[in-house]
């Protein structure tokens, strides 16, 4: 509850600051989605020029582009800024203030450093989401209703804990913002496209080692029923929401031990 | 029980050795190695409540390190702190409620937002209740004067702004103790000043424990009860400020600028008759050196001018710095002198 309040203050506040360049703050969620819509042009030609990719159409392609970006947007504006400032934070000393606080330092610096491009990301996605599932004539029960939400949370876990485990490594290395934007954009990448096809490599890696198969692919082949795509076993159509709760756990544990390793500096 | 309490605390730090060149990069990716630094070195001592205890030491003693474990954001390499009877590193949150800390060098403040602002979240962090917010403003507004700049952001603040807007978000949650990591540095006379009585105010009126480090040897004289000095991450003085200054801290340095180059060499004769400790002759200029126990700067000065006319003249107080260099050299002095 307190935390709540808290949050709630600190948010005014970003808001405000944000607010004096209020050009500034629209055009970042301007260019996020225009951003997003060169992408679905692109996906949108390259469908109109081959009907399917492996049986996929546009609209099943687009249903999985949007949970990753939808749980992406959402993770992304509490854990980005966050993640990609700890690397110069901990080599400035600047993390120093964030261990005298009485709040977990997770939380504060989250708490500290909202973004709001991302809110762009996360308006599209829902949007666009809906579209799909009208597309796509998805029926709209209850349980689908619940599941889809089950999914997005687990997806927007995976999305977290990914972020925040890439953050870690600055505790131990310096230079960690190239490992974080290989793990984060360019393997995140290949989850434009259904996992199916990609050679073996490429799905045991984003199943096994960076889960990213989890946040669309496999829940989507539940939702747009295809059964004859199945990966690995059946049963990771509803693994989303464990995979995300026990990596979020990881990640979490892995924090800890980090935030113990912080020297900070000299001066 | 003593409030502060360190036992035998050291601190290794772990510095990763680059080799040069893209083929070292690589090495460096597989093999690691690492250099070790002890920044502080088995040290013990005990801080009651109330007390104001000068940290000091020269640069790199490793006293930003130690009070860097005793607010919890380092981990010790080996033995332990214990503040008010908590392991601070283990017990962050309830120990940031029971500490306020303030670096000298970097701002605990908000930079976008205007210090009023950064004060009222203070107040939602720690969860302080309205009238203590309200009578805390107050008081620290009135002595530290803040009511010039409350309204600006704190990223257009002097340093001497920043420090007092910082000291006073450092005291709202009224915290038993008090941690400053060079507090008065970079700051005018004027600015020092109030620091010091407010620090020394909160000290009588709230019974708070400060422990503060400092190159400056008034903050010490003007604040301290009690000093620790330490160097090479060890200890090497803990006990009252009167002693230590006695023992290797009165002395000073007047140097003088005669008109006339020629009265160098007589002047520094007569002085012999005085009790100085040394006088030396560099740059055309005299030094001497004289300890405040047995001689004062007048006596010293109208024996001169009795002699002669001079130009200019100044007076060196002794720098803290000074004393722990010499203590540090007559410790040493006397190690070699057992072996
Ligand atoms: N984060 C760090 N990583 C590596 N070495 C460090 C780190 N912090 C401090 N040191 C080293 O430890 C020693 C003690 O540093 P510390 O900052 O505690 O000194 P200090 O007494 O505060 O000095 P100063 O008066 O200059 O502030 C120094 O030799 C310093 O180089
Ligand atoms: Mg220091």
């Amino acid at each position: 509850m307190h935390y709540i309040q808290l949050y709630s203050r600190f948010i005014l506040i970003y808001l405000k600051t944000r607010l004096e360049y209020r050009f500034a703050f629209f055009m970042d969620i301007l260019i996020q989605i225009i951003t997003f819509f060169v992408m679905f042009l692109g996906l949108w030609i390259m469908l109109n020029h081959f009907q399917t990719i492996r049986g996929w159409t546009f609209y099943e392609v687009l249903f999985l582009y949007n949970l990753n970006i939808l749980s992406h947007g959402i993770s992304g504006m509490f854990f980005m800024s966050p993640m990609r400032q700890l690397e110069a934070m901990v080599q400035n000393g600047e993390f120093d203030g964030i261990l005298t606080r009485p709040i977990n330092p997770l939380p504060l610096l989250i708490f500290k450093q909202f973004q709001h491009a991302y809110i762009g990301h996360v308006l599209l996605g829902i949007g666009s989401l809906i579209l799909c599932i009208n597309k796509l004539n998805l029926e709209l029960s209850g349980l689908n209703i619940v599941m889809l939400i089950l999914v997005l949370i687990g997806a927007t876990l995976i999305q977290s804990a990914i972020m925040i485990m890439t953050g870690c490594v600055s505790f131990w290395f310096v230079k960690a913002t190239s490992l974080s934007n290989t793990i984060i954009y360019d393997l995140r990448r290949f989850l434009n496209y259904p996992l199916s096809i990609y050679n073996k490599f490429i799905q045991f890696l984003l199943t096994f080692v960076i889960p990213y198969g989890f946040i669309n692919f496999y829940p989507s082949l539940l939702f747009l029923n295809k059964e004859g795509e199945v990966l690995f076993t059946a049963s990771f159509q509803y693994g989303t929401l464990i995979v995300g709760l026990l990596l979020y756990m990881l990640s979490i544990t892995i924090w800890s031990v980090a935030v113990n390793k912080y020297q900070s500096t000299g001066s | 029980m003593s409030l502060i309490s360190v036992n035998n605390l050291t601190k290794q730090f772990q510095r990763p050795i680059r080799q040069e060149g893209f083929t070292g990069a690589v090495k460096d990716l597989f093999h690691r190695q690492y250099e070790y630094k002890t920044a502080v070195n088995d040290i013990s001592f005990q801080i009651n409540q109330g007390e104001i205890v000068g940290y000091l030491g020269p640069n790199g003693a490793g006293k930003s390190t130690t009070i860097k474990m005793m607010v919890g954001i380092l981990v010790p390499t080996a033995g332990s702190v214990t503040v008010n009877e908590l392991i601070p590193y283990k017990n962050r949150k309830i120990h940031a409620k029971n500490i306020g800390v303030v670096f000298g060098q970097r701002t605990q403040l908000w930079w976008d937002i205007p210090v009023t602002e950064s004060l009222l979240l203070m107040k939602y962090m720690y969860k302080i209740p309205n009238d203590q917010y309200r009578k805390n403003i107050e008081l620290f507004s009135d002595i530290l004067d803040l009511h010039e700049f409350k309204n600006t952001a704190v990223r257009q603040l002097s340093l001497g702004q920043r420090m007092r807007a910082d000291l006073c978000a450092a005291l709202l949650h009224d915290p038993k103790i008090l941690f400053l990591d060079e507090p008065t540095i970079g700051l005018d006379v004027v600015v020092k000043e109030k620091i010091r009585e407010f620090i020394k105010e909160i000290n009588k009126v709230r019974q708070t424990t400060v422990v503060l480090t400092t190159h400056d040897m008034d903050d010490v004289e003007k604040l301290c009860s009690r000093v620790i000095v330490i160097d090479h991450g060890q200890i090497m003085y803990d006990g009252n400020i009167s002693h230590l200054k006695d023992k290797y801290g009165s002395d000073e340095i007047i140097t003088i600028e005669p008109e006339h180059n020629h009265d160098l060499i007589s002047l520094r004769d007569k002085l012999l008759s005085l009790n100085v400790m040394d006088t030396k002759i560099k740059d055309l200029k005299l030094q001497i050196t004289y300890n405040k126990g047995d001689i004062n700067s007048m006596q010293i000065l109208s024996k001169i001018m009795s002699e002669s006319s001079i130009i200019d003249f100044t007076i060196q107080p002794c720098e803290i710095d000074e004393v722990i260099r010499r203590m540090y050299t007559e410790n040493s002095l006397k190690g070699k002198l057992k072996i």
